[in-house]
This record gives structure tokens, C-alpha cells and sequence, in this order.
């Protein structure tokens, strides 16, 4: 997004004039509004921008996904599965890290992950690339929660070494 | 310390620049119409926008998986025992597998109408000018068939008693 404060800056040489701070007056409250356009509803984030996820190939046998998750928001440590869908034969081994327990009282006790979370994953089968299926789901602490998701991704594996 | 005017002004176009945020994040979208929709809840009924010309109506969008959603039922459902007789319809979508629904809405005792659905319902909560897909999701709409609030999270009590002062007549005429 282009900064209005930005372009005031390059307007107005000495910008600490009177001048242009009425227009930083004016300005702040309009791109407040834009960027509260430029997020979801009620301020909230996009899934995608609450919980970023990545997945990549480290070693032939071994893979890493991961989520960079903002600042006020958490994902549900039981919501997280991982599903191959090819080579259908590839088995796949995984652990996730123990989360902070959070206690729910409709769902009791919980474990989520706030900031970010990295998940190890082995293979055990001889191929070159792996179709993979990720799920996961999350909530805002402010209150909201997004449907469960689920991403695809397709890896290129290392040949082995 | 000359610079202080300008300090006490950056200061002042920050705090402009929060409550003008907050209040684009909050005002009313008080003259868009609600978009037409036909709606089966769990007992087979058929619930369409027509059907609630007149009346004021809460469209909760929820589901099972959600606990903030979970957590506002309460309230909604207080909320519509002590003023459905004046005016006040809700209605609570839920996207989820059905047995699931049926069962949480016994736990929760929902006194008002609960429609299951799939994802069929995050496009009507697009058409209700919901860009997130996420829940709660709750929409207010005038007995003039327009969409006047918007809210994206859980309610709260003091919100939804500003929304009945402001929308619901009889209310504010019970509470002078």
C-alpha cells in the first residue's frame, strides 16, 4: 500500500512545518481506514494471514511444515493432521511438540500453539515427490474462529544422497 | 523542548487515526438491503427474508467446532426468550455435520430456530458481506428488510443491548 504519510514526507521539505502536519492531521484517520480495509472483517485477519503455512522438502526422506502464526491468534494442536495423497503407499511419521494447554469449557483441556510451530516429518518410501494434504485449524484470542483448512502441496524430494 | 507542539500533534493524529479505524470497523451499514434467502432448520421449516417483514432479526452464524460461538448461545438465547414478543427473530446457521448440530443444540437448549448447513452457508455469509468465513458471524437486520449491523466474534451483552436500543422500538420504549 502506498503511505500516505510517505508521500507527505516527499511533499513537503521541511515537514515539520505547520503546514504539513495538518495534512498528517487529515491523513492519519484516512489510512487508519484503509488499512483497516486492507484486513478482513472487524479487523480480524484472512486464514491465511493468521496461520501461514509452508511445507519443504528437506532430505529425501524428510519434510517440514510449518506456521508462522500472528500475533492473537493460536492453532488447536488436535486439529493438525497430515494425509498423503501420492504415492498413496508413503507412510508418513510424525509427532507434534506439545502445545500450551488451554482450558475450553465446552472442549475441556486443549493444547494450542501461538507464534509458530515446526513439524518434523519422516517418509518411508522411495519416490521423488510427495502429494501431500495438510489440515489444521485455529481461532483469534479476540473471539473468532476459522473452519477447519486444508492445503495441498506437492514436494520435490531430494534424490537421496 | 520546541518540539513539543509537534510531539502533541503526531500524538493527536495518532489517537485520530485509531478512533477513525474504529469507528470504520464499527459503523452501521444502515441502507444496504439483506440478500433473499431461503433457510430449512432442524424441525423442516422453511425460513425465507419475506417471512420476517416487520420484525427485527439476528442471524447467527455458528458451528460446533467454534467455541467462542459456543460461549454467546447463552446470551442469544436469554436474549430471544425476553424479546421475541417484541419484535425480535433470530435465526442460527450452522456449518457443520448435522448429528453433531442437533446434539450441541440440545446441550445448549437453543430456543430459536437452528438451520444446518454446509458450505453452502459461507456463501450466504458472503452475501451478507462476510469476507473471512469465520464464526461467529452476526448479522442485524431492520424489520425494513436492511442489513444495519455487522459483528465478527462473539457478542457481548452490552453490544447486543445497544443494538436492541437502537433497532428494536418496543425495547427502547420499555427502557424510558
Amino acid at each position: 500500500m502506498i503511505s500516505i504519510l510517505g508521500i507527505i514526507r516527499h511533499a513537503c521539505p521541511r515537514w515539520r512545518s505547520g503546514l504539513c502536519y495538518g495534512l498528517l492531521l487529515v491523513s492519519a484517520p484516512l489510512q487508519a481506514g484503509l488499512l483497516d480495509q486492507q484486513r478482513g472483517g472487524g479487523g480480524f485477519l484472512p486464514a491465511d494471514e493468521a496461520f501461514m503455512l509452508e511445507a519443504m522438502a528437506l532430505e529425501h526422506d524428510e519434510i517440514e511444515v510449518r506456521w508462522l502464526i500472528a500475533p492473537g491468534y493460536y492453532l488447536y494442536r488436535h486439529r493438525l493432521n497430515l494425509v498423503v495423497k501420492a504415492p498413496a503407499q508413503t507412510q508418513l511419521s510424525w509427532q507434534a511438540p506439545p502445545g500450551q494447554a488451554y482450558e475450553d469449557e465446552h472442549f475441556g483441556t486443549v493444547e494450542i500453539y501461538h507464534h509458530s510451530l515446526s513439524l518434523p516429518v519422516k517418509l518411508d518410501a522411495n519416490t521423488d515427490h510427495l502429494d501431500l494434504e495438510i489440515s489444521y485449524q485455529g481461532c483469534a484470542e479476540a473471539g473468532l474462529c476459522y473452519p477447519p483448512m486444508r492445503k495441498q502441496f506437492r514436494l520435490q524430494l531430494p534424490a537421496p544422497k | 523542548m520546541k518540539h513539543w507542539p509537534y510531539l502533541a500533534l503526531t500524538l493527536l493524529a495518532l489517537s485520530l487515526g485509531w478512533l477513525t479505524g474504529s469507528w470504520m470497523q464499527n459503523r452501521s451499514p444502515a441502507t444496504e438491503p439483506a440478500p433473499p434467502f431461503s433457510l430449512i432448520d432442524m424441525n423442516g421449516t422453511e425460513h425465507r427474508l419475506t417471512d420476517y417483514a416487520g420484525r427485527l432479526v439476528l442471524i447467527n452464524f455458528w458451528a460446533t467446532w467454534c467455541a467462542p460461538c459456543l460461549k454467546e448461545i447463552p446470551l442469544l438465547n436469554d436474549t430471544y426468550r425476553q424479546h421475541a414478543a417484541q419484535g425480535l427473530s433470530i435465526l442460527g446457521p450452522a456449518i457443520d455435520d448435522s448429528s453433531e448440530i442437533s446434539r450441541m443444540s440440545a446441550d445448549l437448549a437453543i430456543s430459536y430456530p437452528v438451520i444446518p448447513g454446509g458450505t453452502d452457508l459461507f456463501t450466504l455469509m458472503d452475501a451478507f458481506g462476510d469476507h473471512l468465513g469465520a464464526l461467529p458471524f452476526s448479522v442485524l437486520i431492520s424489520p425494513e428488510g436492511l442489513i444495519v449491523e455487522r459483528h465478527w466474534g462473539a457478542l457481548t451483552e452490552d453490544l447486543l443491548a445497544t443494538w436492541l436500543q437502537s433497532w428494536l422500538p418496543a425495547t427502547a420504549n420499555n427502557r424510558s
